[in-house]
């Protein structure tokens, strides 16, 4: 599709005898919310350092905002924002220190560069605590940060690694409203999870375990394809146990 | 390097002084940890002997045993204990009450007024082989002194048909503190050199940070240069203080310019960063990076640079060996340029040294450092 913002071929990675990445592809298009849903290990971090650039893929092909990652990933880089999984931001820092030096990491200067850090103030109502060090934060606050750290520079496509992993229901409720209204602006965004739950926020997702991928589609086509009998209105919990046990019974059978 | 560039890279240098501001544990490894090993090795490693305790054993007493005697007890480098039988001193020196024994048989004054050949017995423990030797040199010294004292007073010429006038060369107090520390100055700063680029970097590393920092669009050569500017600062602040050590508390000479010892130490400097930055491409956890500097680092410049264990009376591998460290290099500016000056020619070989191995290490860590995770 010409649209396609990312796309993904055959991706493959091995540290040494162990495949944490097996022959993975999709497609995601401009504007869009994608997730890849799997258990701890499953292969999601992984597939994203390749897709941010941080890491080499062993076989296959990645394309991100146009750019071939294995040749142009510092072109790629000023279109991408990444949040990882741990809070990565300087904890010894305040809110405004740390603002000020990711929007110069990613070429911010001047009277942009302002803007974007009263933008970031406002927009995440980060204003009363710019002077607090970043490690005494609260944990909604810390990612609520991070997220303006990775936006400093208004990339396309926006990494969200586990992005709500450990904060209460409320402040994540906060976090996808967020997501949404940059999706609609245009961003697209890529996001890991383990919550079943934050999976009904993607338009698309994946299925991931061991790897490789189980299952592809929107969470409504995924659900329905675990329906049974026994279970006329599966969740996405029931759906994901379905599509995992479906992938080892006939290695069980074997 | 553009302008951009270059306002990126105030960006880290902000950063990081920022970060050194806000947690001192990098002003601790320039300032706290080079005086802290300074003052222990400083007052600790002495290899003179001073006030060495050590056993008179006078089996006869006479007029002319007292007199040899009391040249022991004027003798700066001794403490002398009487003891009465040859066993007593020995019982002493084995229980390290005593280093040494001196011994003047029952016959000692007779055979001596006889004009005759007087024999006196000297025993020495050398478990330490190095202050063994000392202290028979300054025996001899003692007897020697005595002898022509003894000349002297009797009007008469000396009895040694020679006699050995010692002349030291630059280090004329024959102080081995004033030898040691520049030599320790040298060892010390290797360390905190390596230290600090490679803790700072592991901790990003452990933090998170350098991932964080990956994604954007600074570069490797951004983020190493934004590592050594700043702790080539601190590192020459804590050279600094480090002569400032040596000059004021320990009185050690510095004859040489002060020039000589900044550009020599800032080359060396660069050169410690650089291991420092190499260590880290390899560890990235703090433990980890701070095992490996001080193996790789401290202890070969303790050992190998020349600073205590002479480099000419090692075996030739070994000697071959200590071209590869650095210290070695600077421990012998820092000799000569706190001791004897501005030698150029002592200087100019090891500063080119220096720069050749400040060349290979930031160029090794240049390369192998990559914007990447695995």
């Amino acid at each position: 599709m010409a649209g396609d913002v990312i796309a993904v071929a055959h991706l493959t990675r091995r540290f040494g005898a162990f495949v944490a990445v097996d022959d993975v592809s999709f497609t995601v298009a401009r504007g869009e919310i994608f997730g890849l849903l799997g258990a701890n290990g499953a292969g999601k971090s992984t597939t994203f350092r390749m897709l941010c650039g941080l890491l080499p893929p062993t076989s296959g092909t990645l394309r991100v905002a146009g750019f071939d990652l294995r040749g142009a990933a510092a072109s790629a880089r000023g279109r991408i924002g990444y949040m990882a999984q741990k809070f990565s931001l300087y904890g010894d820092l305040s809110v405004a220190q740390n603002l000020r030096f990711f929007s110069s990491a990613y070429r911010l200067t001047g009277a942009r560069q302002r803007a974007r850090v009263a933008w970031a103030e406002t927009e995440f109502e980060l204003g009363p605590m710019r002077d607090a060090t970043a490690r005494d934060l609260p944990l909604g606050f810390k990612q609520r940060l991070a997220l303006a750290c990775a936006l400093m520079h208004e990339p396309d496509i926006l990494f969200l690694d586990e992005p709500t992993s450990g904060v209460d229901p409320l402040a994540r409720r906060e976090f996808w409203r967020r997501i949404n209204a940059l999706a609609e602006q245009g961003v697209t965004v890529l996001v890991t999870t383990h919550f079943m739950e934050e999976a009904e926020y993607c338009d698309r997702l994946v299925i991931m375990a061991q790897g490789a991928v189980l299952a592809a589609g929107e969470p409504e086509a995924i659900k329905q394809g675990a329906r049974t009998a026994t279970q006329p209105d599966p969740t996405m919990e029931d759906a994901f146990i379905a599509v995992i046990e479906a992938a080892q019974a006939p290695a069980q059978a074997a | 390097m553009n302008a951009g560039a270059l306002r990126r890279l105030f960006g880290l240098l902000r950063k990081e002084s920022l970060q050194i501001w806000r947690d001192p544990s990098a002003l601790a490894i320039a300032f706290v940890l080079p005086a802290v090993l300074l003052l222990i090795f400083g007052y600790g490693v002495s290899l003179d002997a001073r006030n060495v305790p050590i056993a008179l054993v006078v089996q006869q007493p006479s007029a002319l045993a007292a007199s040899f005697t009391s040249q022991f007890a004027r003798s700066p480098f001794f403490r002398p204990r009487r003891f009465l039988t040859i066993q007593d001193a020995e019982q002493a020196m084995t229980a390290q009450q005593v280093q040494g024994i001196v011994w003047l048989p029952s016959d000692f004054t007779r055979r001596a007024e006889a004009g005759g050949n007087s024999p006196i017995g000297v025993i020495v423990n050398g478990v330490d082989a190095n202050d063994a030797r000392i202290i028979e040199g300054y025996v001899q010294q003692v007897w020697a002194a005595w002898l022509t004292a003894r000349a002297q007073a009797a009007g008469g010429r000396a009895p040694l048909p020679l006699s050995v006038q010692p002349q030291v060369r630059f280090n004329p107090a024959v102080d081995s503190r004033d030898y040691l520390v520049p030599g320790l100055i040298a060892v010390i700063m290797t360390l905190t050199g390596a230290l600090l680029t490679a803790l700072v970097i592991a901790r990003e590393w452990e933090r998170g940070t350098m991932e964080a920092l990956m994604v954007t669009r600074v570069t490797m050569r951004e983020i190493l240069l934004a590592k050594l500017i700043p702790y080539f600062v601190l590192g020459m602040g804590g050279m600094a203080a480090s002569v400032a050590i040596a000059v004021f508390l320990f009185g050690v000479p510095l004859e040489g310019s002060v020039w000589v010892l900044t550009a020599a130490s800032g080359l060396f400097m660069l050169t410690a960063l650089g291991m420092g930055l190499v260590i880290s491409s390899v560890a990235r956890n703090q433990f980890v990076a701070g095992q490996i500097a001080i193996i790789t680092t401290f202890l070969p410049a303790f050992l190998l640079s020349g600073f205590v264990f002479d480099i000419n009376s090692m075996p030739r591998v070994v000697q071959i060996i200590t071209h590869i460290v650095a210290a070695r290099y600077f421990v012998a500016i820092l000799q000569s340029v706190f001791l004897a000056g501005n030698v150029w020619s002592v200087i100019l070989p090891n500063a080119l040294a220096l720069a050749v191995m400040a060349a290979i290490f930031l160029g090794l860590a240049r390369a192998i450092t990559h914007k990447r995770l695995d």
